[in-house]
């Protein structure tokens, strides 16, 4: 069994396990120490000395004080140790430490994209003085892009060095050090080296201050008017847990939230910028029907019931494609379509899978489709292998004349044989997200939903299901995929309901089919991402 | 006093083998060799040999801190020196190199170290020549390498040079120096000796700590022990520098009173001039008032009276100095030399630095000597390494000891001393 240490902090009895410094135990017991350096996911640097406190520990029957204040990131409690993080004293020295920080610091966040959720400000509201005493001129940093995503403002570096250890230890690919010494010390990349790894806007989260700031996002939105969906990303299987920062009107970023089990506290640049797909010009906003060889816009209902109509009539010469990008709802009620219409054939339509890009503290998954495990437990080992391909064979041989592809995978580039499959067919019913080679071949075609417009699940690469919530609403007259799906049920049965919720449908579908029943949902982590200044946008804390 | 250290300092050829040999060079390692390494480290500490790097830490004890397990360890010659004022170690290096590495080889025999790095600052450009040719030297008279003098006892020597950073002789500074990465000290615990060179239990002293070892071996406990006051044992090199007429680096036992030291091994203050005040020991030291001046010069006595004997550096400031000018120098070589790693030391050595500067350009303000005061306060014992102590307590010391002198700058908006000179002009 590992040792455990017995020891106070501010009079609280606490327990830490070996190996743990006493800030990681005060965090757990959920005694917030201030700290600028000290990153859990990374290697211990103790230099901003923010999270300095007083020490005493037992000698003798005494308990006897250290004679130096200490930082509790660096320092691993000893039984009987007492840590004072709250007196006076103490609150003295942090007032010194944010002094020392501000007094170079160029204090413009009126125009820094970091004000609203810089740990700076925060603990100046706490720490600082109302008056500055620095009357002498401030020292002068560059600004400069770092690479593709990320750019810096010198100026409101601390030189906390979380960017440096992050892609020293965690991406390896050590593009930033610090250069220069005392007040003058900066980041920096060499020279024709930019910072351009896959995993480089990680440090854009961790920074504390707005010096490593988001290319992207510079300048677009103030974070005080955002909300954020605590959701999963979809652009491979690993399902890293994530924050989609939204207003009223559009998707602004993404960022890392942190899940242990998941993706720790990072994400990948491709699942940070895949949201972009969500609002480009190109996205399908309403339902249309083929006349005279040209997609014209019809009424939803429409559409569903022609659609239908032609679905009952043909349904022993169709077959249904559905990808690996669908919420398992989606899935399942296509599963049930398929019972309803009696028909055989059902494929997978998914992204080529690439190799793993494996670094030292991260994984990006190479399997591009965020729902696999979802597609085999639906309909089977045999449909995810082989049904696409019979499904060309059967196509080829004219015993399939109506598809029913439900795609919504973003800038999928379909494979030749399907395209070329596709201009035999019949009647190509088509539901998707934006524009693509499928619309060509369309008879009808219904605007769907895309990762961030939907509540639904998927099931990641470890197995585990895990639940996305919607930022905004669809555009246009696109709906929900699964909401789709149920009118296509619903105009099967004759009837005139609207759609219940995804959660409905999950609550549905986790009754009936046994085979989910196993399943569990992936733990997550609320704590390490809670809200300490009351602004929308939820801010990352630990 | 009778010269140890400092001997053959001067003598023709003093730094070669040839010479150090024929003069009795490596029979307190052979005698060494024949002891049990903890008799050694024993016999160590009861000489009371404290480092000279400038903490004063007693070297036995450090030596006893180093797990004994085999294993890797490592051993690493401090020759950085650095602290203004301070040039001891080089007269070793350039003079009698062998001495020194003779003292490595018996550190190493008895602390268990196989691997020695000698760490000289990049400035040492003779002593660097003189060490890597005394290494070579030993390695071919079988005093070095594998199996020495035909003993089970290995140990191989490597000769480093720093690229001219003062913050690269702190100790841990210098190991992230030798690793090849920035010279960042590190935060302590872990101590080198559990946890220091590539993650390996490392002794550090400094060069002139190691060049005590020979004599102690090769003459005794009692002998050493009867050279200077109780705890301040041991033969210690004074540089003396600043206002006196023979600035330079004297031999003597410690607790010599400061002023008679000057007086008498350093021709007295220059040109016939009155004492103002001196810096006892390096830089890094609070200042002495000329009044403060019959101190005994050892560890304890300076540490009674509010200062250090750091690295025995006697910097004399005559009675025409502008204390606030040489604490500006001070400053802003302190601001210079941060490595910039923690928060309190990075920003408030610049801080210092633009305040005094001010003051002694005529623009202080009647708050500035209380802000200076708090800045340090602010610093102080906050930091990673010492270097924002070393920074602060000249700061805090000038300005308690000479407070007339700030106050004078700021009311006459302007430095007196340069207004005197420039009517004398
Ligand atoms: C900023 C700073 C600079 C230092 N520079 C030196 C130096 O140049 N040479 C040296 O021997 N010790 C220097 N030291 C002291 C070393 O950290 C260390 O205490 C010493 O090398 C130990 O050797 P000793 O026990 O033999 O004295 C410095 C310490 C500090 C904080
Ligand atoms: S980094 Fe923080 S404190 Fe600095 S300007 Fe930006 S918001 Fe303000
Ligand atoms: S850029 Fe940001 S993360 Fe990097 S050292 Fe500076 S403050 Fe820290
Ligand atoms: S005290 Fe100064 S020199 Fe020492 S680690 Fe901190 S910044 Fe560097
Ligand atoms: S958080 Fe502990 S020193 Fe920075």
């Amino acid at each position: 069994m590992p040792r455990e240490i017995h020891f106070k902090i501010d009079g609280k009895e606490v327990i830490a396990k070996e190996g743990e410094t006493v800030i990681q135990v005060a965090h757990r017991e959920g005694i917030q120490i201030p700290h600028f350096c000290y990153h859990p996911g990374l290697p211990i640097d103790g230099n901003c000395r923010m999270c300095i406190a007083k020490f005493a520990a037992p000698r003798g029957d005494k308990i006897v004080p250290f004679p130096k204040p200490m930082t509790t990131c660096t320092t691993y409690p000893t039984e009987g140790m007492e840590v004072d993080t709250t007196s006076q004293e103490v609150q003295e020295m942090r007032r010194g430490i944010m002094e020392f920080l501000l007094i170079n610091h160029p204090l413009d966040c009126p125009v820094c994209d970091q004000a609203g959720e810089c740990t700076l400000q925060d603990y100046a509201y706490t720490y600082g003085r109302d008056k500055g005493r620095f009357q002498e001129e401030k020292v002068h940093k560059h600004t400069k892009n770092m690479g593709k995503y990320v750019a810096l403002w010198g100026e409101r570096c601390i030189v906390c060095t979380r960017c440096v250890r992050f892609l020293d230890h965690i991406s390896g690919t050590s593009e930033i050090g610090v250069v220069h010494r005392g007040d003058h010390a900066v980041v920096d990349i060499f020279e024709g080296h930019p910072l351009d790894n896959p995993l480089s806007m990680n440090v854009i989260d961790i920074c504390p201050v707005g010096a490593l700031v988001s290319r992207d996002f510079l300048f677009k939105q103030r974070v005080w008017f955002m909300q954020s969906a605590k959701t999963i990303c979809t652009a491979c299987s690993k399902g890293c847990n994530i924050f989609v920062d939204y207003d009223q009107h559009k998707l602004y970023r993404i960022r890392s939230r942190p899940n242990l089990d998941v993706n720790q506290w990072w994400i990948c640049d491709y699942g940070r910028m895949y949201y972009k797909h969500v609002q480009r010009e190109d996205r399908l906003k309403e339902f249309y029907e083929r006349q005279e060889d040209q997609l014209q816009p019809k009424p939803n209902r429409e559409v569903i019931q022609n659609a239908i109509e032609h679905l009952k009539n043909n349904s022993q010469q169709t077959a249904f494609l559905a990808s690996l990008h669908l919420t398992l709802e989606a899935m399942y009620l296509t599963y049930k379509l398929a019972q309803h219409l009696e028909i055989s054939h059902i494929g997978a339509l998914q992204n080529p899978i690439l190799d793993d890009e494996v670094f030292p503290g991260f994984t990006i998954e190479g399997d591009k489709n965020p729902n696999r495990k979802g597609f085999q437990l639906i309909f089977g080992q045999d449909a995810l292998e082989n049904g696409l391909s019979k499904i060309l064979e059967l196509i080829q041989k004219q015993k399939i004349q109506t598809l029913l592809l439900i795609s919504c995978i973003p800038d999928f580039q379909p494979p030749e044989e399907l395209l070329h499959a596709l201009k035999t067919l019949n009647k190509l019913i088509l539901i998707d997200i934006s524009q693509s080679p499928f619309l060509d071949y369309a008879h009808w075609a219904l605007a769907g939903s895309t990762y961030t417009e939907e509540d639904g699940c998927f099931i990641n690469s470890r197995g585990n299901y895990q639940i996305a919530q919607m930022a905004l609403p669809t555009p246009g007259t696109a709906e929900q995929t699964h909401a789709i799906l149920q009118r296509l049920i619903f105009a099967w049965k004759g009837e005139t309901k609207e759609p219940i919720s995804q959660r409905g449908v999950r609550k549905a579908m986790f009754k009936e089919l046994p085979e989910l029943s196993q399943l569990k949902e992936e733990k997550s982590y609320p704590h390490l991402s809670n809200n300490p200044q009351g602004t929308k946008a939820v801010g990352l804390y630990w | 006093m009778e010269k140890v250290l400092t001997k053959y300092v001067g003598k023709k050829d003093s730094h070669t083998l040839r010479f150090y040999k024929s003069h009795g060079g490596y029979e307190a390692f052979k005698k060494a060799l024949k002891m049990k390494p903890e008799d050694i480290i024993e016999m160590v500490k009861q000489s009371g040999l404290r480092g000279r790097g400038g903490a004063g830490f007693p070297t036995g004890l450090k030596w006893s801190f180093v797990p004994k397990e085999p294993g890797q360890k490592y051993l690493c010659v401090n020759g950085d020196e650095s602290e203004p004022g301070t040039f001891k170690d080089r007269i070793i290096l350039e003079h009698d190199p062998h001495q020194l590495l003779e003292g490595c080889l018996i550190c190493c025999y008895a602390v268990g170290i196989q691997t020695c790095y000698v760490y000289l600052r990049g400035e040492f450009k003779l002593g660097a020549q003189r060490i890597q040719q005394a290494i070579q030297e030993a390695y071919e008279d079988g005093l070095m390498g594998k199996n020495i003098l035909g003993t089970d006892f290995s140990c191989d020597f490597y000769l480093h040079r720093g690229a001219g950073a003062y913050i690269c002789g702190e100790e841990t500074a210098l190991l992230s120096s030798l690793e090849g990465g920035r010279g960042l000290p590190r935060i302590k615990p872990p101590f080198p000796a559990v946890s220091g060179l590539y993650g390996k239990p490392t002794i550090i002293n400094n060069v002139e700590t190691l060049a005590n070892l020979p004599h102690i071996l090769n003459r005794g406990v009692e002998w050493y022990t009867s050279i200077g006051p109780k705890n301040n044992t041991g033969p210690k090199l004074f540089c003396f520098s600043g206002h006196v007429e023979k600035p330079g680096c004297v031999e003597l036992p410690m607790g010599i009173p400061l002023r008679e030291m000057i007086d008498k091994y350093a021709g007295g203050v220059w040109k016939g001039k009155k004492l103002k005040a001196v810096i006892p020991g390096g830089s890094s030291v609070p200042i002495l008032h000329a009044d403060e001046c019959d101190v005994p010069m050892d560890f304890d006595s300076l540490q009674k009276a509010g200062s250090m004997l750091g690295s025995a550096a006697i910097i004399v400031m005559d009675e025409d100095t502008c204390i606030v000018d040489a604490l500006y120098n001070l400053m802003r070589f302190y601001h210079h030399e941060s490595c910039g790693q923690c928060t309190p030391c990075r920003e408030g050595t610049g801080w210092l630095e633009k305040i005094v500067a001010r003051i002694e350009k005529g623009h202080g303000r009647p708050e500035d000597l209380e802000l200076l005061d708090e800045i340090g306060n602010n610093m102080v014992g906050k930091t990673i390494c010492v270097l924002a102590d070393a920074a602060v307590m000249p700061c805090q010391s000038y300005i308690k000891k000479f407070r007339d002198e700030f106050q004078a700058h700021i009311e006459e908006k302007g430095c007196p001393f340069k207004k005197s000179k420039a009517k004398t002009a």
